[in-house]
């Protein structure tokens, strides 16, 4: 009896202690998702030109959008964090012929899934653009909080 | 190929000559060269100098039919009835005659001088006003400009729900509220540079000429006294002229009676004298009231000078503050996507009412030195006598040049 109960504790102690290549290997496929991940943004970064289209009463307007990739470290780590889209989206109006600039939104949080082309942009707390994206093109919609769908959103890479 | 170049020639010499862009000296110079009203002004003047020569006339013996006719028909009766014809030297009358004509043709020269630098003043008033309006049309298309791109960004940003139903509506009806502002002064600008162009040109002008709004005024400094201006005054020296004019006539009138021609020595002779007295003094209080107009000019002129600064300081300050508030609003547009509409508009009002303030100040400032130039007969209105035909001295005769050296004494006080 003292035999199984001594072969039990040793069991446990040897159970709860971390084991170092264990770890390792968490840290290594925390990385591998991590880069995996960058590799899938890394498929739609750059720029794109195209339209928006508005629901309200169909008025059409140029847009540009530029996409880029930033992957923050945790200092405290080392280890870096999970990747984000950012960069910035602009629509332009036709005035007496020409493309004037109306305005630009900042793109806080974006993010993309490679096997469904999914992509989810946050523009700010009230919009945000949702639709699919491949390396040449996005297909999307514009989102309001408020209204709902305001606008469709279509861009080709540059 | 030579009509061609001559072709191109003409246009150019049309386009060059008849559609030119004046800048303030251009204009008045012009104004001054082309200008007809006082046309009218130096025919009086020309006819008061005849005056003094018809007057002069009348001193040297003169032999008319009439002193024949009676000296035939009636021997030496009738001979002495024309005697004021043969020998009007003798006759006193004739002489204050000759003096009034010369007072009269003074007065006229001064009266001359003053109502052309007043044309030069209403043409230069001309000018500035349609400077303003330039002026404040410009900076209502720039105002409008700039408010444009807000609009469209608002009416996008309505249109996806991130601004409130009405601001779109708010700020499109005070930009449309502007381009009517600007179509009224297109208009008065159109009717301003028809009047601009009349005053310059004749009928055969075929492109209506502009006015370079941009730059300054020149302005001619001189000292501000209320004893010089007193002293050079065009109206005070004319009315001095007239004053001596009546008092010649008083004495023509009181001579008179020598004059077969004349009323003579009667019951109305007394009436006449008093009724010469009672001109002279119905002319010193017009002196004395046109001596207080300059007075009360003067004032006016020096308080409105020292208003317009203290005024184009108030004005710099607010449109500082203003300039940085609608400067904050937009970048905190820009940065937030949210804006007051009302407030901004509000701020873009006052902006706007400030900046016109600022403008008309300016244009004030300026007429306000075309005023003074005008009191003192300095920069623009100076040597307004340039157009007053002069007399060959080679043609003139002895006692003309004689007469001319004396009006010439006389203009001098």
């Amino acid at each position: 009896m003292r035999l199984i109960i001594a072969g039990l504790l040793l069991t446990a102690f040897a159970c709860g202690r971390p084991h170092s290549s264990e770890q390792k290997s968490d840290e290594v496929r925390k990385r591998e998702r991590l880069d995996a991940l960058n590799q899938d943004y890394q498929e739609i970064v750059g720029n794109y030109i195209g339209s928006l289209e508005l629901h309200e009463d169909g008025s059409l307007y140029s847009a540009q959008a530029e996409l880029r990739i930033v992957q923050d470290i945790d200092s405290s780590t080392g280890l870096p964090l999970q990747p984000k889209i950012v960069g910035s989206i602009s629509v332009f109006e036709k005035i007496n012929k020409k493309d004037e600039h109306l305005i630009s939104y900042g793109i806080t949080n974006g993010s993309y899934d490679n096997k469904t082309d999914q992509l989810a942009l946050d523009i700010s707390d009230n919009l945000n653009i949702r639709g699919f994206a491949n390396h040449d093109i996005i297909d999307a919609v514009l989102h309001s909080s408020i209204k709902g769908d305001v606008g469709k959103l279509s861009l080709k890479r540059e | 190929m030579e009509y061609r170049i001559l072709l191109i020639f003409s246009l150019f010499f049309f386009e060059s000559i008849f559609a030119k862009e004046y800048n303030h000296s251009e204009f008045i110079n012009l104004f001054k060269k082309k200008n007809i009203s006082d046309q009218v002004e130096i025919i009086k003047l020309q006819q008061s100098r005849i005056n003094i020569q018809q007057s002069m006339g009348r001193i040297v013996p003169s032999l008319n039919l009439s002193t024949i006719i009676d000296t035939t028909i009636s021997g030496p009766i009738g001979l002495l009835n024309s005697l004021s014809n043969l020998l009007g030297f003798l006759l006193p009358s004739r002489w204050f005659a000759w003096n009034e004509s010369k007072m009269y043709y003074l007065s006229q020269y001064h009266s001359y001088i003053a109502t052309r630098g007043n044309l030069i003043l209403m043409a230069d008033e001309l000018y500035l006003t349609l400077k303003k309006v330039y002026l404040i049309r410009n900076l209502i298309i720039d105002v409008n400009t700039d408010l444009g791109k807000l609009v469209h960004s608002i009416e996008f940003r309505e249109k996806i729900g991130e601004l409130p139903k009405g601001s779109f509506a708010r700020v499109k009806t005070k930009s449309l509220e502007l381009e009517s502002d600007l179509l009224d002064l297109d208009n008065m600008i159109e009717l301003y540079l028809i009047e601009i162009n009349k005053l310059i040109v004749d009928e055969s002008y075929s492109k209506i000429s502009i006015i370079d709004y941009i730059s300054e005024r020149e302005i001619e400094e001189s000292s501000w006294e209320l004893d010089n201006i007193l002293e050079v005054s065009p109206e005070l020296k004319s009315l001095k002229a007239l004053f001596f004019a009546a008092k010649y006539s008083k004495k023509k009138r009181a001579w008179s009676f020598l004059s077969f021609s004349n009323e003579g020595f009667g019951l109305g002779y007394f009436a006449r004298n008093k009724l010469a007295t009672t001109e002279i003094k119905q002319i010193k209080n017009i002196r004395l009231q046109e001596e207080m107009e300059l007075s009360a000019l003067f004032h006016s002129i020096s308080k409105t000078t020292s208003n317009l600064d203290k005024k184009n300081h108030l004005y710099t300050k607010a449109l500082e503050s203003l300039d940085r508030r609608l400067e904050q609003i937009k970048v905190d547009y820009q940065l937030t996507g949210k804006i007051n509409s009302d407030d901004y508009l509000e701020n873009l009002d006052a902006y706007l009412k400030f900046k016109i303030l600022k403008i008309t100040n300016k244009i004030d400032f300026e007429f306000t030195s075309a005023k003074k130039e005008r009191v003192n007969l300095v920069g623009i209105y100076s040597k307004l006598d340039q157009k007053i035909p002069k007399r060959q001295i080679r043609k003139l005769k002895r006692y003309q040049k004689r007469e001319d050296r004396l009006v010439k004494n006389i203009s001098a006080f």
